[in-house]
């Protein structure tokens, strides 16, 4: 009777207890705020809807969201409603879609950023400085100053895809980290104060100062001063500055580290330069390793990827033609030749160079530096030689100027020789030296070039080269620095 | 017994845990409330006819006026007194700390927030320190104060009642100060609740203060006010003795009187009188003005000498390349001081030596010591009139309104007077 009298108080109890937990509360309240702001949707939203969201589930918030920012403390102001779709687009054409084209949707899909948020002034910090852009763990992207963002202004162009490539960089790596090989590269120049390299750091010479700063980085083995913080963003920078600068940008880069001697490069008594050769090497084989690392983790051709993407920035953010930008009060008025800095002259442009070369050094026992054409005055060219006496200081040269009248015909000139020729001092200096260099002088003198980019020469190199083709022989060209 | 102890025990609790609290809010739902609330604020924004008169103060006392129009669906368009044009944004409302309305794109009213001074002026970083986040600090039908969240800015809405009134919104403000501007001196008088008060009234930094004397020290109040229509309303409420004014109300001039009149907010008749002397006079800054020019040596005025309320009455400003006047106390190794005139690059080659005497209630008066030249022709008239207001007899009160800022005031009749900074 005992026992029944227990079982019945525990079930008695067990019930009791269970009735007793069951409260209900009142849940079907909606909570401000809850799923996010709401507001009438507009054409932008539908944009945003329909090249971002549905298609790659990527959020794009460009209303103004105080929370959103990395420092929230800055006076900031949101983007204007009509710039949202122009930046947008050309992230969209300038990063997602050369990813798609090369890998497909789905790859996108899984492992791009999730969010973005678009502000329109930069944040401006206490030392001076502005923030562009923040970018949180692969997950959002904040992108700022955008109220100032011009379509045709590809230097900004390019900063913001620079951004956007580094960032999803990141992604790639953490999902496939790369080889430590990489970091084994230049494990001793990481720096927290990578910020402290900028122009002006290191010289009130701003000549000196450009190469102190270049050699800082570019000189150590790394594409961009942020690469020296960490193995991680060296690793991303290396892979962005590649896809968003192009491959002539790189090379171009490379080409030009040498060992210098104050603002001088160290050379020979031949004029012959001395290469920094660890400063290439260390920059190639970081190359070398990103391109494998692409093939080999996500099975993508890097070049290709580069075309692509170079492809996109110059259809969404054309470079005018050559001919239009150069001469007098123009873009450009002087092309630059250093064949020891540059690859892929033409070999019959190098051979009337290198034959001047070796005449001047036999016949009058100087060497060229370097040659330009200059465009500073209205149908006139000047051909100018940089030469240098082997046995003087090396900040001592001379200029040799040769004038050349032309006419120019949609990018067509013929270079007449002009006569008389004036007798300045680096007119002079021409007199001197004109019966050594015969075959340079041969190449121009009543020849007819093209003025136009050399991109389909050395792919990717507008803006960097501009070049003169020989119009009726296009095996024969030069091109150099603007 | 013990078991019977336990279960008794256990059966008291699971009798006890059955009790629910059946209690309700007294007020509903607080995001049931809240969501109304911004409902209706949303509501009332969209539901004005002729739109929303907004005036903004901003942390760094910069004054703007808007016009506003919202929409239900999120849009607003606007125009300012810097931008007249109009220009449509969106907005929304978003529960945050306080119910806040928020410009959420940029527009005409972001300007005089952006951190970028190549935008519109302002400090680098920081612009004039003004809002784009505002929260409700109350809401009547036709007046909705607002605060800034971020850098503490005031915006007032106030409900525009037709298409004329919208039309008037940019240009009270000149109207209020050219009535203002019709007291002659420099010196003026109210009654408030019985206290007789001195007036300060800046019509170019639309500021209003009031002194008055408690326990024999001067107490000052001031609040910078917006114009609407021929309201001049306060954004920060001015208590005087027992009396709090929020604002004047129907201001006008009183040619036959030479008065000011208005109406306070409660209803009370307020007038405002020209008066020649100070409420109460510190008879220290005189000395300290002369021993401390701004400068080390000197202190600058921009707008040379305000007579009879006109600014620049001589027109120094229309001297060519005219910069400032250098009033130098003394000049070193002499024994007079000076008035120069800074062209950018020099000094003319003209402008007064003067010596300063100190009288003991501490008024400044001059007597001219030789010149530093002729003045040309075209200017003479400005640079004699300049230099016979410095030598007027009875000399100047020195009233110093900042840390670096004094204004010289004429003993004789206060209605001439010169700024030093």
């Amino acid at each position: 009777m005992k026992k029944k009298l227990l079982s019945i108080s525990l079930v008695a109890l067990t019930t009791i207890f269970l009735a007793g937990c069951s409260k209900k509360d009142d849940l079907s309240t909606n909570i401000v705020g809850l799923g996010g702001d709401t507001w009438t949707k507009g054409p932008i939203d539908e944009w945003i809807s329909t090249n971002y969201t549905t298609p790659y589930n990527i959020e794009v918030k460009y209303k103004w969201d105080r929370s959103e920012l990395g420092e929230i403390y800055k006076n900031v102001v949101p983007i204007q409603e009509d710039l949202v779709i122009p930046v947008m687009n050309i992230i969209k054409k300038t990063w997602i879609d050369p990813y798609v084209a090369v890998k497909g949707g789905d790859f996108m899909k899984e492992y791009c950023q999730k969010q973005f948020y678009l502000a329109g002034s930069p944040s401006y910090n206490s030392n001076g400085t502005i923030t562009l852009g923040t970018a949180e763990s692969g997950r959002k992207i904040v992108l700022l100053d955008l109220n100032t963002f011009d379509q045709d202004n590809k230097a900004a162009v390019r900063q913001i895809l620079h951004t956007m490539h580094h960032e999803f960089g990141h992604i790639l790596n953490q999902n496939i980290a790369v080889t430590p090989d990489y970091q084994r590269i230049t494990p001793g120049d990481y720096t927290a104060t990578w910020f402290n390299i900028f122009r002006g750091a290191y010289s009130t010479n701003a000549a000196l100062d450009k190469i102190m700063y270049e050699a800082d980085f570019w000189g150590k083995g790394f594409i961009t001063p942020y690469s020296r913080s960490n193995k991680d963003d060296d690793f991303v920078e290396t892979l962005s500055t590649l896809l968003e600068g192009g491959q002539a940008n790189f090379d171009n880069i490379v080409n030009n580290l040498f060992v210098y001697d104050g603002v001088y490069i160290k050379r020979n008594g031949k004029g012959i330069y001395e290469q920094n050769a660890d400063g290439r090497a260390k920059l190639l084989r970081k190359k070398a390793i990103v391109t494998s690392y692409m093939k080999d983790s996500w099975g993508i051709d890097i070049a290709d990827l580069q075309a692509r993407t170079q492809a996109a920035i110059e259809s969404q953010s054309p470079t005018a033609d050559f001919n239009s930008l150069l001469g007098p009060a123009k873009t450009y008025s002087t092309i630059t030749v250093n064949p020891q800095k540059l690859t892929g002259l033409s070999t019959k442009f190098l051979a009337a160079y290198n034959t001047a070369n070796t005449g001047l050094q036999t016949g009058v026992g100087y060497y060229i530096d370097n040659i330009s054409l200059i465009f500073t005055t209205a149908n006139k060219v000047i051909l100018r030689v940089n030469f240098m006496d082997p046995t003087a200081a090396l900040g001592v040269g001379f200029n040799a100027d040769f004038n050349f009248d032309i006419a120019n015909i949609n990018g067509n000139i013929t270079l007449a020789y002009s006569n008389p020729q004036p007798t300045t001092t680096t007119y002079a200096n021409a007199r001197a030296i004109e019966a050594a260099i015969p075959t340079l002088l041969n190449y121009f003198k009543g020849q007819q070039f093209t003025i136009r980019w050399v991109d389909d020469i050395v792919p990717q190199s507008k803006s960097i080269f501009g070049g003169l083709v020989k119009t009726n022989d296009p095996t024969s060209y030069l091109f150099g620095t603007l | 017994m013990k078991k019977h102890l336990l279960y008794l025990f256990l059966f008291t609790l699971a009798l006890g845990s059955c009790k629910k609290d059946k209690t309700d809010p007294i007020l509903g739902n607080v995001d049931d409330r809240l969501s109304e609330t911004l409902t209706a604020y949303k509501t009332q924004l969209a539901g004005a006819q002729f739109g929303w008169k907004g005036y903004l103060l901003t942390d760094t006392k910069v004054l703007a006026t808007f016009l506003f129009t919202f929409t239900d669906k999120n849009r607003t368009t606007m125009s300012a007194d810097y931008e007249p044009t109009l220009n449509e944004s969106s907005y929304r409302l978003k529960a945050l700390q306080r119910p806040t309305l928020l410009f959420d794109t940029y527009s005409i009213l972001h300007l005089i927030a952006d951190p970028t001074p190549s935008k519109f002026g302002g400090d680098t970083g920081g612009g004039y320190y003004s809002d784009f986040e505002f929260a409700f600090l109350s809401a009547s039908a036709d007046t909705i104060k607002l605060e800034g969240t971020f850098n503490k800015s005031k915006l007032v809405l106030v409900r525009s009642k037709s298409a004329a009134d919208n039309d008037a919104a940019f240009t009270a403000p000149d109207e209020m100060t050219a009535t203002l501007s019709k007291l002659r001196t420099y010196f003026k008088r109210a009654t408030v609740g019985g206290l007789d008060c001195e007036v300060r009234l800046d019509p170019n930094s639309r500021v209003l203060g009031f002194s008055y004397l408690e326990a024999g020290a001067l107490k000052t109040v001031t609040s910078n006010y917006f114009v609407s229509g021929s309201s001049l309303i306060l954004f920060e409420p001015l208590v005087i003795g027992t009396s709090t004014i929020t604002g004047l109300n129907g201001v006008s001039f009183d040619a036959a009187t030479g008065f000011i009149n208005a109406s306070t907010n409660s209803g009370a008749a307020l007038q405002i009188k020209e008066a020649i002397a100070p409420l109460k006079y510190d008879a220290t800054v005189a000395a300290r003005f002369l021993a401390n020019p701004v400068y080390g040596t000197y202190s600058e005025c921009y707008t040379g000498f305000t007579v009879d309320g006109v600014i620049d009455a001589y027109g120094v400003r229309t001297i060519p390349n005219f910069f400032s006047i250098d009033y130098y106390p003394k000049i070193t190794g002499q024994n007079y001081g000076a008035v120069r005139f800074w062209l950018g690059t020099a000094y003319g080659a003209y402008g007064p030596a003067i010596i300063p005497t100190v009288s003991v209630d501490g008024k400044i008066s001059y007597v001219q010591d030789g010149s530093y030249g002729t003045a040309p022709v075209a200017i003479r008239p400005i640079i004699t009139n300049t230099t016979n207001n410095f030598l007027k007899q009875g000399g100047f009160y020195v009233i110093q309104t900042d840390t670096k800022v004094y204004d010289m005031v004429a003993v004789a009749d206060a209605r001439s007077w010169i700024t030093f900074e």
